[in-house]
């Protein structure tokens, strides 16, 4: 790249041309194109805008959006979105910049490849000035020998180094040329032609590839997936996929999800094709569609209520001994305990971290001693407390707080407050945990115009459901009132044994015909840009005349590498030749 | 586990001959003594050769599979290693010996952050189990190590070609004033009025948060450290005044306001100082402080602090050493050498972390601010090497450029970590 022949070389052609004002205005954008000027400038340009793009949310949500024209104005940020920042490197001006980089590398060569194929081909043996000892890097001595003799042993340590010359004699002068690397003259080229190799094969991707989506429940198969885009919107995947399980492992120190993978089966037409573990990293390809694990995620349905696949249970008398082992049913429904009662899944408790069920919220109904709800965790004893709770639920009106219905209800118990309007007690939580703190707390359903919605009410904080009105209605809870003695209980106690959540697996599916093509460029960029570094243009001039032989070289880079060879080969001809012609005189 | 310990404890040492050596660089840029640049030299070499052996020792602690530099710290270890040896080819080639005091700060605080930040080795996650991201790695600490000593040849040049002490002046304070401004907005005030109002917000959340005790995982409250808010508030001031005055100066020389920015230059750097070695002893100092700095902001305030102490430095002892500093065609050439190095692996990096997305996330380039910003890195030195063929744009101003692209690694290689989220949170994990 550091080559002032073709500085001298543009400069001259920039001089030269501009005549007449019709091809004055071609001319000068021509030029303007292939100056290594507009070159820089073009190349600051789209660094710095895409490091604007790194710095602003790229297609954020409209919830984002709508958050950051609070934050910074309306209209800065409708201005912002309309020069289109939040979608800058898919925008049209920032995509122009690229094209016009392109037309410019293409400029560039039309302009200057033809000089340097001169420069290349260029093989003359004789040097213009005459005389290689007034070359930057030259070396010459004295011999008493004959030229004939001498150019015989010149050519013989040319071939004995295998170099390859040019030859000729000029007057009584016998000259030598050595003409290494030069296409290596080419490598700036190589590295302009791959990235827009690049560029191409990333236009081949946009087109004709795509991106998109499948979130595959375990157990569930799918023949579509949703693609994102222009073209966006569920699209038939052509074959069937199904998730048979999925399983991932949490990392003891950081406490997040390390490895996970999915089992999954492909089918074509009904038939199983092919099963396989997909894990990260490890992408499977099938129609020349691939498959990436890309996340998880618990699933929870409509009303909130996490997915629970399996929870099993170990139930331990009063004195610690193991009884056995419980499995409850994951829809809710309720099974019989061995101390007499009945156990059932209120919720799972989620950390919203690694997406894993830390403890599983059951109700146990034991009859005489009354309901009670306990969390279940893992190495930990839960002893039902024998206490039931009459909650007292208040609607409110949204609008002026005006109170319009106060119930008392217990666990599982549903009434209706109004016409059209019930509402059903589904847990109370003595303890519930808020940051670190113990709340007492209540989660309701309201059915109200055919609509059951989900309501988590605190005692200490009545105006919390207000952010989730339902209706004109907002609720809290009002008194509670305890019953039962927890010195009563003397039944079995209870551990959580093992619980699995029902997992989606989140696949990323995507086609992109274009990356043989980007590979491609960044192989050739990788093998251009090194080549433009490390390799150079020698050429060495040998002059044999009678009674002295002159050297001189030229370089295009790495002058001081290339020079200690010189020094290496000059020394080492001259050594050969003065030996050869004291031996000759000796003769 | 032994050679962990092993390997820690290597670490401890090579830093603090670090700071041997950096402190004969930078003796040597005041007085020239043979005497004391060669054990810099030989203090760098002796380094070396215990940094190479500790990475060999986590390596082995290891397993094969699992080579050192998979997290942000193990990576800072590498960048130290590369600069040091980068830089210690470089000095004995081309016998260049004062760059070791540009040089060496840098590896220190790489090693600095690191040191404090010691870690266990990790279980590999799946997503990082790949040679691609191994080579991506290593070549890149490589790459950052030789654009820090294109760095400090730029930065020579510059001196060196008698820029006036002024526009140093200048644009440190200006710069200066501004990182700490922003240093102060990232700590938690979200209005400047709050920052003149807060004692003390220098402390601010993510600096020195305190570790709650019993909690695991560790949950961080913030604690007030006096004296270093109205500290770093008077810093502002007087490098604020300090940038006016020279711009005055620059337009109307003048000798008084050259010397009376030199006061006010040197008054900020103390202040500043004064500043961080408060929150530094306080943070230690504390009960059940552990200490815990976010990398970058501590790299950045460092730096911040050295450029203002490099310039009051110019200021007094200017005049001795910028006549010790290699020829301006020397200094050029060695700065366009570094990029050399460097520019040919930053493509390598580029390269492999595009063929490792596409093999773990399904697409090569998805403008994940980490790749966003190795692309402007790596176009700031395309623009660099075209501008050194550029009449009139070869020498300051590609040397301006070659700081700018220091500037750009440093935010790619850290800052992207702290200031933008992406896929690349794996560097997050300290």
């Amino acid at each position: 790249m550091n080559d002032p022949e073709r500085k001298i070389n543009r400069q001259n052609g920039a001089e030269t041309e501009t005549k007449d004002a019709g091809a004055g205005i071609v001319d000068a954008i021509w030029n303007l194109l292939a100056s290594t000027r507009f070159a820089v400038i073009l190349l600051a340009f789209i660094a710095l805008t895409a490091l604007v793009g790194a710095f602003l949310p790229q297609q954020p949500s409209q919830q984002l959006l709508r958050e950051l024209a609070s934050r910074w104005g309306e209209g800065r940020v409708a201005i912002l979105n309309a020069l289109d920042f939040f979608d800058l490197y898919h925008s049209r001006w920032f995509q122009g910049s690229l094209a016009v980089l392109c037309i410019s590398i293409f400029i560039c060569t039309f302009d200057r490849l033809p000089k340097t194929m001169r420069l290349i081909r260029k093989r003359d043996a004789v040097l213009a000035g005459g005389d290689p000892e007034r070359m930057r890097i030259h070396h010459g001595f004295d011999l008493t020998c004959k030229v004939d003799k001498t150019t015989d042993a010149v050519r013989n340590w040319i071939k004995k180094r295998s170099l390859s010359s040019k030859e000729e004699t000029r007057g009584e002068n016998r000259w030598f040329f050595i003409n290494r690397g030069a296409r290596s003259r080419l490598a700036v080229y190589v590295v302009h032609a791959s990235i827009i190799t690049v560029i191409i094969g990333a236009l081949i991707g946009n087109i004709a590839g795509f991106r998109g989506r499948l979130p595959l429940l375990e157990g569930q198969t799918e023949d579509t997936f949703f693609r994102w885009g222009k073209f966006g919107g569920w699209a038939p995947l052509g074959f069937q996929i199904r998730c048979e399980a999925f399983s991932f492992s949490i990392d003891p120190e950081t406490g997040m999800a390390g490895n996970y993978e999915s089992d999954l089966v492909i089918l074509n037409s009904g038939k199983v094709v092919d099963t396989i573990k997909l894990r990260v990293n490890h992408p499977y390809y099938y129609q020349g569609i691939g498959f990436y694990q890309s996340s998880y995620d618990l699933f929870v349905d409509k009303t909130g209520e996490v997915g629970i696949e399996s929870a099993v249970v170990t139930v331990l008398s009063p004195d610690g001994a193991e009884l056995g082992a419980l499995t409850l049913p994951e829809d809710g429904s309720a099974i019989e305990v061995p101390g007499g009662g009945l156990m059932r899944i209120i919720r799972a408790q989620v950390n919203d971290n690694t997406k894993t069920i830390t403890a599983v919220t059951v109700e146990i109904d034991t009859g005489e001693s009354g309901k009670s709800v306990m969390n279940l965790r893992p190495g930990q004893k839960a002893v039902p407390t024998a206490i039931s709770y009459a909650v007292e639920v208040v609607a409110r009106k949204y609008q002026d707080d005006v109170e319009v219905a106060r119930i008392s209800l217990s666990a599982g118990e549903e009434k209706e407050i109004q016409q059209g309007i019930t509402v059903k007690l589904a847990a109370y939580f003595p303890t519930f945990p808020v940051h670190g703190k113990e709340e007492s707390a209540a989660r309701i359903f309201v059915t109200a115009d055919e609509e059951k919605r989900q309501h988590m009410l605190f005692e200490s904080f009545p105006d919390f459901d207000k952010m989730n009105p339902q209706g004109n209605l907002y609720f809290s809870i009002g008194k509670v009132t305890q019953s039962g003695d927890s010195t009563k209980y003397d039944g079995p106690s209870y551990m959580l044994e093992k619980t699995d959540g029902l997992y989606w697996t989140i696949l990323d599916v995507n086609r992109d015909p274009g990356v043989p093509v980007v590979y491609t460029g960044c192989a050739l960029l990788i093998i251009g840009v090194f080549s433009s570094f490390f390799l150079s243009h020698r050429k060495v001039w040998i002059k044999v005349s009678p009674g002295r032989v002159s050297m001189g070289a030229a370089v295009n880079r790495n002058r001081a590498t290339f020079e200690k060879q010189f020094q290496r080969w000059a020394s080492e001809l001259e050594r050969l030749l003065s030996t050869e012609s004291r031996e000759d005189n000796d003769r | 586990m032994t050679l962990v310990i092993i390997q820690e404890y290597l670490l401890t040492y090579t830093s603090f001959i670090y700071l041997a050596a950096t402190f004969c660089y930078i003796f040597y840029l005041g007085k020239r003594s043979e005497g004391v640049v060669f054990a810099g030299a030989a203090l760098g070499i002796l380094g070396v050769l215990l940094h190479t052996a500790a990475l060999a020792f986590r390596w082995m602690a290891a397993g094969i599979e699992h080579p050192p530099f998979t997290n942000l710290y193990e990576s800072l270890i590498f960048f130290g290693w590369g600069i040091v040896v980068f830089y210690l080819y470089m000095e004995l080639r081309y016998k260049v010996k004062i760059a070791g005091a540009f040089v060496f700060p840098i590896a220190l605080a790489a090693m600095g952050i690191a040191v404090t930040h010691q870690k266990g080795i990790m279980p590999l996650p799946d997503a990082l189990k790949s040679w691609w991201l191994h080579i991506h790695v290593v070549f890149a600490a490589i790459a950052y190590a030789a654009f820090v000593v294109a760095f400090a040849f730029s930065l020579m040049f510059l001196i060196k070609d008698r820029v006036s002490r002024a526009v140093f002046g200048l644009v440190v304070s200006v710069i200066v004033s501004l990182g700490l401004l922003l240093l102060q907005l990232r700590a938690g005030a979200t209005h400047l009025a709050t920052f003149f109002l807060r004692e003390a917000q220098f402390h601010a959340g993510r600096w020195f948060p305190v570790i709650v005790p019993g909690t695991n995982p560790p949950e961080y409250h913030l604690k007030s450290i006096p004296y270093a808010g109205p500290l770093i508030l008077t810093t502002v001031v007087l490098l604020a005044t300090a940038a006016m005055v020279f711009g005055v100066h620059l337009m109307r020389e003048s000798k008084l306001l050259e010397r009376l920015g030199g006061y006010l230059m040197t008054l900020g750097s103390v202040t500043l100082m004064a500043a961080i070695s408060i929150t530094v002893y306080y943070a230690w100092k504390m009960p059940d402080v552990k200490l815990r700095i976010e990398p970058f902001l501590l790299t950045l305030l460092g730096f911040l602090c050295l450029s203002c102490w490099g310039v009051v430095f110019l200021y007094y002892k200017g005049r001795d050493f910028t006549d010790r500093l290699p020829p301006v065609d020397t200094l050029d050439l060695l700065g366009y050498r570094s990029v050399m190095v460097a520019f040919p692996l930053m493509t390598i990096v580029i390269v492999t972390g595009a063929v490792w997305a596409q093999s773990a996330w399904g697409r090569y380039w998805g403008w994940d601010p980490k790749e966003t910003a190795s692309l402007v890195t790596w176009i700031v030195y395309a623009v660099y090497l075209h501008m050194r063929v550029v009449a009139g744009w070869k020498e300051r101003p590609s040397a301006v450029i070659n700081i700018i692209g220091f500037l750009s690694v440093i935010f790619t290689y850290l800052g992207v970590n702290v200031f933008l989220s992406g896929l690349h949170s794996y560097a997050k994990s300290f």
